[in-house]
């Protein structure tokens, strides 16, 4: 966890503005979802990319996944660049990326054992030995708490939790360096949530996986990360280490995010709902924002100038994290008069 | 597949769609009448007691005799035989033309599916194209080049149906790409022959049979008009359209005569026709199984038509209300059981005059089944005791109509998935207008600027212009809201609330639950917020009742739960939330996860996964009691042994059970 | 929406070259025919040559082809080879009969069909059962079986009905209901029971949804619940099936004409089948699918108009 932002060599993941665009139909343009995303992941860190539906969250994963097919900028691993690879590039890449998704119910197949699915990364593009594949499955499943009679069961006969487990294994049975988790605990109950937190925390123990954690949660980013990307409307609003980001948040759109959390404590809640409720203020800009920053309709920081002075970049507000706001000033003026309570 | 796990998978399960339709009588005895009728149609020559062309004189038009079972035509020829030998080419031709129809539409409706963008439009649009030619004068003319050759006729007919299966292939195989495991498929660099056949195939074929079924029906019903017309059979030559219509020659004669062909045809297309509703069947209940738990989703689903329709719910002993009249709502031993399985249990809340109820728990834990108890909405297969008054009135016990009266002008609802909660074919004002014109009575320009009013009373600016949108044009936010105004116009009592931010993002959440609070402060109406979120029952419930596995575990002001919470799944729940944990540190997680109710024991529900679980605590049912806090309430047998003794506990479980 | 119907016509231009220029093309394949079947089986080859020199039988497919083409893109379709007719004046006496044959059928599978599956789905299971029997018995049925049966009993036996015939509506309006009832019926009866298991299945999953568990749970009476909202909802779905079996009908036509000798497109259709008479055949073929676009258009048309998510979503 040395390696923040910035020069180290052990960089794992890099992503260099990174745009994706939706063809939304013959006549219609194309809808851009993320917009120059820059960002690095190095060996061994938990980075998040936290945001709200339609954020673009999602679709950096799978960006990333080669799931969406890139419109400019790049992706590199290991400094080898993978944009936009080919299946047969792919099944390389598969060695070091792999997934774990939101949905346990459709992350695998139904007419599939547990055994074949955790299986299947093992036989792309190769024929492995039959009791070596067994030994690898049962072991990997036992690493994430599933016994080997599951083997021969279906995913039907397990629950939400189980398959999350499942699918966990999956993703590390070739021992990936780079885990995506798209809100991979969101479908999960608290009390199941919190054992599979823990799992990712283990594994990562164990053998210095690093993980990219798309979630909409602010509390399991908080918990989970060592840096944090905080998007909104496919732009980058505010990076930095998880402490700082989460406890004292300088881009206007990351306080508004975090104040919006609902506390498990009545007294705490009322404070935070009081401070929030103080902070709230409409914006002077209204309408929808097609230059400068995607945030200032909701800002109540904002001033015209937010949207007429064209694309509002990243700039430093401490060690290995930036903000793109041109009120950062003022922002953090309040901010230091109005910490987070969390 | 070349993993070695194949080997061992247990057959059975994988095919479980076939065992489903197994089961199914109907679907069975379809298969049989067509397997059968093949077998005998294939074995003519050795079946049938005369050729089938051999006229015979002396016995015409003779009726079912003991020589002629099925009787014999104007020219004296044997039905039955005639019937065998005709079903030859009448079966052929529908093999031929299905086999067609599937091989190409199959292949079509993949490429289309799983290739998407242009390939797919292209593929569409042509079959829109074939599918509006009359298929009718293309085989008209087929016919009359082939020189009536029974095969072109029934392969063109194939062609003209590639569109059918093409659109439904292409329909189930998209609905199967959007699935996730195809997406990890990708992430691990499969090819894509492998994903098609190791993963889309197998999930589609059953739309894919039960349609080709109705295909051999449908062609089997156009073959025998072709063939009635003496098209693609030329007498004498015999097929079981062609008989009608020489039975139609001597229908004054014999009528008889029209039975054995026409009930032949009829009987196979209904084998065809029960094979495809059994395959639809088992399609479903194969799927059923593996499908997700209607997680966050239940709350429309009991809340079927067939409640008001029929008598409602079996209520058992609705029995005196005592000690009711205080609180607005007042829910007393309350069990709700379908099929015998008891989903809640023994659950009694009371609501007073604008207090606001928080039920939490984990889904499965018979939230939503309580509320929908509360609500009458319940399906008939619900078996409901215990009782719910409200202002006094057992709810459970009264008639039709004095539910209807309670609905929105005593308790309103508002649910979860604002999406799709509104009628999507009626716009905004129109919903709002239509229960207002039945709370108020009211018309026209009233109605309207009742419509404009409840829609500002829920922070909608412009209510005029809202009014005018339909549901899909909304944001989740600003359908919640409507929800919310929709629940207001009868200026209800009672507001249940279920889960109506887990669908919304958590600005939004803070906004719907901060525009709560205000039109509570303003109406002074009571709520029941149903939520899995503890921090939303923080931040707006005056109490909050804590579910697990079917029953109310605790009770108790909001503010006690939180700071000195009774029972150990409310500690471990609390514990267990990410923003309480230190960051860094494990989280207190619950091993285990909440068992469905065929695993419920008659002792503590929680036991099996209660870290402070003693021998005491499987001994026998647990009744709630008194707790440290005023009004706290909790049913644990260690409750009295020291609840001090626990701590927020923070410390991990040893060993996580999977 | 004006995009849906403009993708619908331009679908509609193709389907107009591609119908008559396939049928061209496959009756072309057997040149020779047309003659033989005019002039009968003993006729001489001097007098086949004439008679196809007469009608531009003669020369090549393609410069016929284009020729009907010319033809055809200013309204002409030609006329018989047998009778020498315009092949629009023998088609328009007769699209008047398979007009009130298949409109008829649309109107009893379209007002039985929504009855019965409407009914069912406030019914309960035990309507939802019958009608689940009743529809496979329904689809089982061929039409031209059917017809017979129904000549059987009701012209045959108790003589209440005529047999065969028809009687236009100009001479007698009795005479020409009287002599529709039973083509129609048996053409209606199998659209009947697609229709009602379409609108009860819709009326059902719409009765189901959240929106009504909404509606019901803050006031909205039942009636509105059913006849209202959900009606509303399954008017989509059922009008597409409405066309569909439209379509289907079109194509049953042409036995049911033949079974009750009406004089119509459909057994115009048979008799120049067998005669080779390639510009009715192809008059036909056009005539039945101006019908189909036609119907194409006025679902496009209603369904974006009787719910406004599709109206957005195309």
């Amino acid at each position: 966890m040395t390696a923040l932002d910035g020069s180290d060599a052990d960089i794992l993941l890099e992503v260099d503005d990174l745009t994706v665009s939706y063809h939304m139909g013959m006549r219609r343009p194309p809808f851009r979802a993320v917009r120059d995303i820059t960002f690095k992941v190095a060996r061994g860190e938990t980075v998040s990319i936290v945001g709200e539906s339609g954020s673009g969250k999602s679709t950096i994963g799978g960006a990333i996944l080669g799931l969406r097919a890139i419109e400019s900028g790049s992706i590199r691993l290991q400094g080898e660049d993978i944009t936009n690879a080919g299946i047969k590039r792919r099944r390389a890449i598969a060695r070091h990326i792999q997934a774990v998704f939101q949905d346990p119910f459709s992350s695998l197949d139904p007419k599939l054992t547990i055994g074949e699915s955790v299986a299947e990364p093992l036989t792309i593009g190769a024929r492995p030995r039959r009791d070596e594949t067994l030994r690898s499955v049962t072991e990997t499943l036992g690493r994430v708490g599933i016994g080997a009679d599951a083997l021969r069961r279906f995913p039907a006969e397990f629950s939400g939790g189980q398959r999350q487990r499942v699918s966990i294994a999956r993703s590390i049975i070739r021992t990936p360096e780079l885990i995506v988790c798209d809100e991979a605990v969101s479908a999960l109950d608290v009390s199941v949530q919190a054992q599979v937190i823990n799992l990712l925390a283990d594994l990562k123990a164990d053998s210095g996986t690093s993980y990219l954690f798309i979630s909409h949660n602010m509390a399991v980013v908080r918990h989970i990360s060592d840096r944090v990307i905080v998007l909104y409307k496919g732009r980058i609003m505010e990076q930095g280490p998880a402490a700082d980001v989460c406890d004292q948040p300088a881009h206007p759109y990351t306080r508004s995010l975090i104040a919006a959390v609902p506390v498990p404590n009545v007294a705490v809640q009322e404070q935070r709902r009081t401070a929030r409720s103080l902070a709230a203020k409409p914006s002077v800009v209204a309408g929808d924002v097609q230059d400068g920053c995607p945030f200032a309709p909701r800002c109540p920081f904002a001033r015209p100038a937010c949207t007429t002075s064209g694309d509002v970049r990243l700039v430093g507000v401490g060690p290995g994290r930036s903000a793109a706001c041109l009120r950062l000033d003022e922002v953090l003026r309040t901010a230091s008069a109005s910490p987070v309570i969390w | 597949m070349s993993s070695p796990v194949v080997a061992d998978a247990q057959a059975k399960e994988r095919f479980r769609t076939a065992r489903a339709f197994a089961r199914n009588p109907l679907g069975v005895a379809g298969l049989a009448f067509v397997l059968i009728t093949s077998g005998c149609v294939v074995l003519a020559a050795q079946l049938a007691p005369y050729d089938p062309k051999a006229q015979d004189y002396s016995t015409v038009l003779s009726g079912p005799i003991s020589a002629h079972p099925l009787g014999t035509d104007q020219l004296g020829r044997d039905i039955l035989s005639r019937l065998l030998f005709g079903g030859r080419l009448t079966l052929l031709g529908v093999f031929e033309a299905v086999a067609v129809a599937f091989l190409i539409g199959v292949v079509l409706g993949l490429i289309a599916g799983f290739a998407g963008g242009q390939v797919d439009n292209l593929i569409s649009r042509t079959a829109d194209i074939v599918m509006a030619i009359p298929a009718i004068v293309i085989l008209l003319m087929i016919y009359a080049i082939t020189s009536n050759n029974p095969h072109y006729g029934m392969l063109a007919l194939g062609l003209l149906s590639v569109p059918g299966i093409c659109r439904v292939t292409r329909t189930a195989t998209l609905a199967a790409k959007s699935e996730t495991f195809i997406d990890v498929t990708r992430v691990i660099g499969m090819g894509r022959a492998r994903i098609i056949f190791g993963h889309v195939l197998p999930n589609i074929w059953g739309p894919i049979i039960v349609n080709t079924s109705i295909l051999a029906a449908l062609t089997l019903g156009i073959q025998g008009g072709l063939n009635y017309l003496n098209l693609g059979v030329t007498p004498p030559d015999p097929s079981w359209g062609g008989m009608v219509s020489e039975a139609q020659q001597s229908l004054q004669l014999q009528p008889w005569l029209i039975v054995p062909s026409g009930l032949t045809l009829a009987l196979t297309i209904m084998a065809f026709i029960l094979i495809a509703d059994a395959m639809r069947d088992a399609t479903a209940a194969a799927g059923a199984r593996s499908e997700r738990p209607a997680r966050r989703r239940k709350a429309a689903q009991p809340a079927g038509p067939v409640s008001e329709r029929t008598a409602g719910p079996a209520v058992t002993a609705p029995g005196p209300v005592d000690g009711a009249a205080s609180a607005l709502l007042a829910v007393r031993s309350l069990s709700v059981a379908f099929g015998g399985q008891r989903v809640v249990q023994d659950v009694n809340l009371t609501v007073d005059t604008g207090e606001t109820l928080g039920i939490v728990g984990e889904s499965g834990c018979g939230k939503t089944v309580t509320a929908s108890a509360i609500l009458g909405s319940l399906g008939r297969t619900a078996r409901v005791s215990g009782d719910v008054s409200f202002l006094g009135q057992n709810l459970l016990g009264v008639g039709r109509k004095a539910r209807a009266q309670v609905r929105g002008k005593g308790i309103a609802y508002v649910s979860q998935d604002p999406m799709v909660a509104l009628d999507p074919c009626f716009s905004v004002g129109s919903h709002l207008g239509e229960v207002v014109g039945r709370h108020d009575g009211l018309r026209a320009g009233a109605r309207r600027a009742r419509v404009s009013e409840l829609l500002t009373m829920v922070g909608l600016p412009n209510p005029d212009d809202v009014a005018k949108k339909f549901p899909h044009e909304l944001s989740g936010g600003m359908a919640q809201r409507v929800l919310i105004a929709l629940a207001l116009a009868g200026r209800p009592k009672l507001l249940i609330a279920d889960e109506i931010t887990t669908a919304l993002d958590v600005t939004i959440q803070a906004e719907i639950l901060d525009l709560l609070r205000s039109l509570r402060d303003e109406t002074g109406m009571a709520m029941i917020l149903i939520t899995h979120d503890l921090g939303v029952v923080a931040d707006i419930c005056d109490r909050a009742a804590v579910m697990y596995a079917g029953q109310v575990v605790e009770t108790a002001a909001a503010a006690t739960v939180f700071l000195a919470p009774a029972h150990p799944y409310t500690q471990a729940l609390i514990a267990a939330n990410p923003i309480v944990a230190e960051r860094g540190r494990p989280l207190a997680s619950i091993p285990g996860s909440v068992p469905p109710p065929a695993q419920w024991p008659a002792s503590c529900h929680f036991a099996d996964r209660c870290l402070r679980v003693e021998p005491v605590c499987r001994s026998g049912p647990v009744a709630m009691s008194q707790a440290a806090g005023p009004g706290q309430t909790a049913r644990c047998v260690l409750l009295n042994a020291g609840a001090e003794a626990f701590p927020v506990g923070l410390e991990r479980p040893a060993k996580e059970g999977p | 929406m004006a995009r849906v119907i403009l993708l619908r016509f331009v679908s509609s231009v193709v389907l107009f070259i591609l119908v008559p220029t396939v049928t061209f093309f496959v009756q072309t394949l057997t040149p020779g025919e047309v003659a033989r079947s005019v002039l009968g089986i003993g006729a001489t080859q001097e007098q086949i040559d004439a008679f196809n020199h007469r009608l531009g039988l003669d020369s090549p497919p393609l410069e016929r082809y284009f020729d009907w083409l010319r033809h055809f893109s200013q309204g002409d379709l030609g006329n018989s080879y047998i009778t020498g007719q315009p092949v629009s004046e023998i088609l328009g006496s007769r699209i008047g009969v398979s007009m009130s044959l298949v409109i008829g059928a649309l109107l009893v599978y379209s007002a039985v069909g929504i009855v019965i599956g409407v009914g069912s789905s406030v019914g309960g299971r035990v309507w939802g059962r019958v009608v689940d029997l009743v529809s496979t018995i329904g689809i089982a049925i061929p039409n031209f079986w059917l017809a017979v049966i129904l000549i059987s009993a009701f012209a045959v036996s108790l003589g209440v009905l005529p047999a065969i015939g028809y009687v236009p509506l100009s001479e007698s309006p009795s005479g020409w209901l009287v002599s529709l009832i039973l083509p129609v019926v048996a053409l209606a009866f199998g659209g009947i029971t697609s229709v009602a298991k379409q609108a009860r299945d819709r009326m059902i999953a719409t009765l189901d949804s959240p929106h009504t568990g909404v509606l019901r749970a803050n006031g909205v009476s039942e009636a509105s619940l059913v006849f209202k909202h959900a009606l509303r909802n399954s008017a989509g779905p059922v009008i597409t099936v409405l066309g569909l079996n439209f379509v289907g009908a079109l194509s049953g036509s042409v036995v049911i004409e033949n079974i009750f000798v009406l004089p119509g497109l459909g057994s115009q259709a048979i008799t120049s089948t067998a005669n080779r008479d390639l510009p009715v055949i192809q008059g036909i073929a056009v005539y039945f699918t101006v019908i189909v676009v036609v119907v194409n258009i006025i679902i496009d048309v209603i369904v974006p108009l009787l719910n406004p998510k599709v109206r957005r979503s195309s």
